[in-house]
């Protein structure tokens, strides 16, 4: 049977070797297939379009959601993704038992929130994440785009946020223990799972987003 | 070892009616049942002879008998010890050699059936045993022979319920626990580094008292003891759920008692009776003492990821941060040169497809 | 080789790391559909345009994704006449190339460019729509989409020279700049040649029209002919540099400034032999160096609002010229509509939508949220500085009875010139 020492020992090592293989290859593919330059004359700065738009849509204005520029077009894929997104980070990055994680992956810590406040947001990720997954049902765009991977990959990345809100909550009488190897072997699948499927958009989001303001930016147009 | 009943016993000993039911009363509390068993248990005592419990130690340090004879409570160690004839015991007794052998085989044969055997300390199985051997014979054969006619297991200490100390990596001697060896007659286990010597006690009783095993969870262990996790009862539990931790063992949140998580608390996982029960009859346990629960009554504690390392930093992950994950980044790259080298040759295929298709459709 | 084979081959050939990382960022989430205004005007899901990029998604992932490798395996989709000719429809008669997607998507894939390699893709094959190869073909043999030879151009020029009294140059080389107008203005907008004509002439700026370089419509954009496309854009830039012009400026055309900046550069690198200006730009250049002067309150009394074409202020940043034009001549009458600027709505006319009669019906619907955004302000004139919105505008103005005048700004900025500007008409 799995144990918890195979879940959070070699099992863990191997799921987040996967996760890096898979993202290093997915990103220096990208850069090794080649790249044309295709450009006019510039008449703008493509380094300001590229803050511009970093600073509109990551950074600072996207809590303002004139300056955000999808959420006049969808308000509410705007408002539940970027709670979710807001959710999701808290969980991860802001929570003290998974920032002594990090500690021993990376070697070094950071400041952690308030434990009730990142239980309170992982709800508020997991309310998030269901409505955007009911929307996709519902509306008839999403609906004729949505296909089988888009499911997988919603299922995937509840799965944690669930049990580990479990595991705080202590709910679903399933004890501690088991609920923590439930909650790392979702983890670990989900470190496995990114690499081959589109939540890997975290870092190509960087590659098209920048890409987006320079070209915008060398137009003299605001992205 | 004459066949007079336990009750006979104390009462040749000056113990009157009153003070044996009372003895009942703290005996059936002690063993965690309801009060409407202290009857059951008067009878057991009543009725039953002193049965011999004979005390195997293999790979010890004899920790778990040390915590047994400290123990505060009176009542029941003088019972096992007065009351229920401990036959046979390496550390406490004084006489040794052939002649304790003997005798212990001759309890083995008149008993037959009727004794309880505790064990203490994990059995080697590497190289046939030779780690651990008494009198020319392997911990194993030794065990194996004195279960064969036991009316009960019960293995003290996480070394005898599975493996202990010396199962920790690389496991050296090939260590393993009672239960893993013992699969036909009833095994309890009572986990804990050593145990709290409360829980051996009132566990032996249970078995020789009453002669039933005490209700156990999925590792043998008796619920009674094991069923919560120190988190489920520790007094610290507010500072968790507020999210308030110690960071290191003399801050200043250790000094206002704040949780101790961060600095490897393994109390959320660790199945034991040491927040309610606790030590020295008790006085504290270690997160009272301001340190973090090692989790020693869990298989493999000792391999769990570190002492002072939080449940959720994984075990062995630092290795994963450095070498190994250059070798992932190295990988990777090198999987995408070769997929970017295998996708030029499938431009170039259907460069050439295309070229012909133009120009057929030229010529057509 | 089937059709769709063709087409996916051409695909496949033209695959690199920005295609892979654009098709890949795209987390379905559908936001494009909700810029687009074939969709909001339709309600037909099917331009979505990420859908609109069907073919192309499609040859890529089941050539260079895993999954998709294995599932072509398994499951070879072979594509039917009919679906073929709906991504045609789709990326031809339901798209204009506006790019409002790519503001829209919170990737920041870049939907038009995507959707122009799509044409791209289906025109290689031969399936671009008979009305634009048509017209690709014309302008190959005859120099202009609507056939417009030089002996044509030559004459009408001649025509206008007299009927407005109006000095216009040809083929005067050594000159300052090099004009270039469309075909299309000829033909329906004559008043825009004069216009622009008087407005050179006032700036005293040295000047000339080329009848080898005279049509800046570029058919071959609207198609995806991409050989042809530059082989147009090489009839301008060789007309400027053999008349040893300093600059082409290009008249009320949307894809004009960007076709001939970006396939300028490809030929010549930069910086390039010569400036590439569009008359917005060479408006404002001669009102703030005082080439020109402009009469304010020339408009007052009326509702005046802009309507950005998607390719020259989306897509070619002349965001603020007409702006500065039309609140110089216009202060106190100019009014912006909702949204404006480069979330502007497209008209849904351009792309080469407009060209194609199998899309008459469709460009109407697309109008739809325009006729929105001006029933909320009701203006009297909307100007416009693209001739392809300007012919949309028209018809959509007779087709929804919106009782409103549809400008172009050349003709504007020429009858606001000031008599008392030195070198009055």
């Amino acid at each position: 049977m799995l144990s918890p020492e195979f879940i959070r020992g070699p099992l863990f090592k191997f799921s987040l070797l996967i996760f890096i293989l898979g993202m290093v290859y997915r990103f220096f593919r990208i850069l090794f297939m080649g790249w044309k330059k295709d450009y006019a004359p510039p008449r703008g700065s493509a380094w300001g379009g590229i803050i511009k738009t970093y600073t509109k849509s990551l950074i600072f204005l996207p809590f303002l959601p004139p300056k955000f520029p999808s959420a006049r077009h969808r308000p509410l894929t705007y408002v539940a993704g970027g709670l979710f997104h807001v959710g999701l980070f808290a969980a991860i990055f802001l929570l003290a038992p998974h920032i002594e994680t990090w500690r021993t992956l990376l070697g070094f810590g950071w400041p952690a929130l308030p434990t009730p406040l990142v239980d309170g947001l992982a709800v508020v990720a997991i309310v998030g994440l269901i409505t955007l997954a009911s929307n996709r049902m519902i509306n008839p765009v999403t609906k004729m785009l949505t296909g089988p991977a888009d499911w997988l990959n919603i299922i995937f990345v509840l799965l944690p946020l669930i049990t580990g809100w479990a595991m705080y909550h202590h709910i679903f009488g399933l004890n501690y223990t088991k609920l923590t190897n439930l909650h790392l072997l979702t983890v670990n699948w989900l470190l496995i799972w990114t690499p081959f499927s589109r939540i890997s958009h975290f870092l190509t989001y960087f590659i098209t987003k920048t890409m987006h303001g320079a070209k915008f930016g060398r137009l003299g147009v605001e992205p | 070892m004459s066949e007079q009943t336990i009750y006979e016993g104390m009462t040749e000993r000056g113990i009157s009616r009153r003070d044996f039911l009372k003895l009942a009363t703290v005996i059936t509390a002690a063993l965690g049942l309801e009060y409407s068993q202290v009857p059951r248990i008067a009878h057991a005592m009543e009725t039953k002879t002193r049965l011999p419990v004979i005390w195997l130690e293999f790979q010890d340090c004899a920790g778990c008998t040390e915590a047994l004879t400290r123990s505060l409570d009176p009542y029941l160690t003088k019972l096992l010890f007065n009351d229920i004839s401990v036959d046979y015991h390496e550390t406490l007794f004084v006489a040794s050699g052939k002649q304790a052998e003997e005798n212990k085989t001759k309890i083995m044969e008149e008993y037959a059936g009727k004794y309880v055997l505790v064990v203490e300390g994990s059995i080697p199985m590497k190289d046939k045993g030779i780690y651990c051997t008494i009198g020319g014979r392997s911990a194993e054969d030794i065990l194996m022979e004195a279960a064969s006619n036991a009316m009960a297991i019960i293995s003290v200490g996480t070394c005898s319920s599975y493996g202990g100390l010396p199962q920790a990596n690389p496991n050296p001697t090939g260590a393993v626990g009672v239960r893993a060896l013992v699969k036909d007659k009833p095994v309890i286990s009572i986990p804990g580094c050593p145990p709290i010597p409360e829980v051996i006690t009132n566990t032996i009783a249970h078995v020789v008292l009453l002669g039933e095993l005490p209700e156990l969870d999925a590792l043998g262990r008796p619920k009674a003891f094991y069923g919560q996790t120190v988190h489920d009862r520790c007094p610290r539990r507010p500072f968790y759920e507020r999210g308030q931790f110690a960071e290191t063992f003399d801050d200043e949140g250790a000094k206002k008692g704040w949780c101790l998580y961060k600095l490897g608390c393994k109390g959320p996982t660790t199945y034991s009776a040491c927040a309610t029960i606790k030590w020295n009859g008790g006085v504290s346990f270690p997160v009272q003492s301001n340190h973090p629960c090692i989790g020693c009554t869990q298989p493999n504690f000792w391999d769990g990821g570190g002492l002072y390392n939080a449940i959720s930093a994984p075990p062995g992950a630092e290795a994963a941060s450095g070498i190994n994950a250059g070798i992932a980044t190295v990988g990777g790259a090198a999987l995408a040169v070769g997929s970017a080298l295998y996708a030029k040759k499938v431009k170039q295929k259907a460069a050439n497809a295309f070229q012909t298709q133009k120009n057929a459709d030229k010529e057509a | 080789m089937t059709v769709h084979q063709n087409i996916a081959n051409y695909y496949v050939q033209h695959v690199d790391g920005w295609l892979i990382a654009q098709l890949d960022a795209c987390l379905h989430c559908g936001i494009c559909a909700e810029a687009c205004p074939f969709f909001l005007g339709t309600g037909e899901i099917t331009h979505t345009p990420v859908q609109k990029l069907e073919p192309l998604r499609r040859a890529v992932t089941q050539n260079f994704s895993l999954t998709g490798r294995l599932f072509s395996l398994i499951h070879p989709n072979q594509p039917s006449f009919d679906q073929v000719a709906d991504w045609v429809s789709e990326a031809y008669f339901a798209c204009t190339v506006c790019n409002r997607c790519s503001l829209a998507c919170p990737m920041g894939i870049d939907l038009g460019a995507l959707i122009q390699l799509t044409r791209e893709g289906l025109a290689a094959a031969g399936m671009a729509p008979p009305s634009l190869a048509d017209a690709v073909h014309r302008q190959k043999v005859t120099g202009s989409p609507l056939g417009v030879t030089k002996n044509l151009f030559e004459d009408r020029l001649q025509q206008l020279r007299e009927e407005e009294g109006l000095d216009i140059p040809l083929d005067v080389p050594d000159v300052e700049s090099l004009v270039v107008f469309t075909s299309v203005e000829l033909i329906k907008f004559p008043a825009n040649l004069a216009a622009t004509a008087q407005v050179m002439n006032a700036s005293g700026e040295s000047w000339t029209l080329s009848s080898a370089g005279r049509e800046a419509v570029n058919f071959a954009t609207f198609s995806g002919d991409t050989p042809e496309q530059i082989e147009f854009v090489r009839r301008i830039t060789e007309a400027a540099l053999q008349l040893r012009a300093q600059r082409i400026i290009l008249t009320e055309c949307g894809h004009a400034y960007d076709t001939v900046r970006r396939i300028a550069t490809q030929l010549y690198g930069t910086p390039l032999p010569f400036q590439v200006e569009n008359i917005l730009e060479t408006m404002t250049r001669f009102m703030e160096n005082g080439s020109i002067h402009l009469d304010r309150n020339t408009l007052s009394g009326q509702r005046i609002t802009f309507h950005d074409a998607c390719k020259l202020q989306r897509l070619g940043g002349l965001i603020e010229e007409p702006r500065v034009i039309l609140h110089t001549i216009a202060p106190d009458a100019f009014i912006e509509m909702t949204p404006n600027r480069e979330a502007q709505l497209c008209c849904g006319g351009g792309g080469g939508v407009i060209a194609n009669p199998e899309a008459d019906e469709i460009r109407m619907k697309a109008f739809l949220p325009k006729v929105e955004q001006l029933e909320a302000i009701t203006p009297d004139v909307v100007v416009t500085a693209c001739s392809t919105c300007r012919l949309q505008f028209l018809d959509g103005n007779k087709y929804y009875n919106l009782d409103i005048d549809v400008r172009g700004i050349t003709e504007m900025v020429a009858a606001a010139l000031d008599p008392r500007t030195p070198k009055g008409a």
